[in-house]
């Protein structure tokens, strides 16, 4: 299961946004849900939440299965109701792995998607833990593969990075 | 999706083997399923080759992805496996490495790096790699085969 963190906190999200933006709130229903819950219906419900308490525009929000697929992603762009929200939307925060990123940057090539993913590896999930957790890290994070695994809040405090949901 | 896989060499598979081990194989049906690497087919084809050369494959195990350690402890697999042979990729062969840890797993596959997936294309694409698998960003494969492309059919940005 592929690992990632964010690279923002919610404060950063916020500077990056515009009261006047149309906002999609996108996220992918696979692995980002291991993420501590970076991603999921419930974390996007959540953000959709704290932005509008602070006054900024969510239009939607969208839940896909897979955002690594890219015909997936394609066909929002491309097919009704989704296509027409997103038209209107000015900018994407996309709660989904970097390939998630990469797919929606490539489809919606007009829009603001913010930069939030940093994918770090691959990891493994189980009860036990509750959570995933890193054991196969990408070596540019300077993290050393475990078997037993590393927590993410343990990871993502080496990168000085965040785990979980804003 | 997950990772990118690419198959190991029998020959070295077998170097791990002896012809008095109780062989388990186990395989995830994800990504290695998506990279012909893994699958009921891939699992089915290993153990054959094998039990053809005389080892003793005990157990063949098909998991919804082996990245979830609860599927493998959960699947009550034969006591006394000598050695698991883990059609996954390195996650899962963590996986197996976790809820077994008094047999030794031996890799199938290599692990390269992450992937997007166009279906309608009939491609994979691996994005970010592993530091060894660096100069092959980019490089597309057959869905389900694994099967190196000649020719790119996605024009995505691939992260440096």
């Amino acid at each position: 299961m592929i690992v990632t963190l964010r690279k923002l906190s919610y404060e950063d999200l916020k500077k990056k946004l515009k009261k006047e933006d149309k906002i999609v709130i996108w996220s992918c229903n696979n692995c980002v849900k291991f993420c501590n819950g970076l991603g999921g219906r419930e974390a996007m419900a959540r953000l959709k939440e704290k932005l509008e308490k602070d006054g900024f525009n969510v239009i939607h929000t969208e839940l896909i299965g897979l955002s690594c697929v890219l015909d997936l992603v394609h066909l929002r762009a491309l097919e009704e109701p989704t296509k027409t929200i997103f038209e209107e939307a000015t900018v994407i925060i996309p709660l989904a792995c970097e390939d998630g990123y990469e797919n929606l940057k490539h489809v919606f090539k007009d829009k603001r998607i913010i930069d939030v993913p940093l994918t770090v590896g691959l990891g493994v999930f189980s009860t036990e833990f509750g959570a995933l957790r890193l054991t196969v890290p990408f070596e540019d994070t300077g993290i050393e593969a475990k078997v037993e695994g590393i927590p993410l809040e343990e990871v993502a405090k080496k990168l000085g990075v965040y785990a979980g949901p804003f | 999706m997950g990772a990118v896989t690419q198959r190991k060499p029998f020959d070295e598979i077998k170097s791990h083997l002896k012809k008095t081990d109780r062989i388990g194989i186990i395989s995830c049906n994800t990504c290695v399923r998506f990279c012909g690497t893994g699958g009921l087919e891939r699992m089915e084809e290993l153990a054959s080759r094998l039990r053809k050369e005389g080892y003793t494959v005990e157990e063949e195990l098909l998991v919804t992805a082996a990245c979830i350690r609860d599927y493998i402890e959960r699947a009550r697999l034969s006591k006394g496996l000598t050695k698991v042979i883990a059609l996954t990729c390195d996650a899962g062969w963590t996986s197996i490495k976790q809820a077994l840890p008094d047999v030794e797993v031996i890799k199938a596959n290599e692990t390269l790096g992450i992937m997007i997936v166009s279906p309608g294309n009939g491609v994979l694409k691996l994005m970010k790699t592993y530091k060894k698998y660096k100069n092959r960003a980019g490089d597309e494969f057959g869905l389900l085969t694994g099967e190196p492309k000649k020719e790119k059919v996605l024009d995505l940005e691939v992260p440096k």
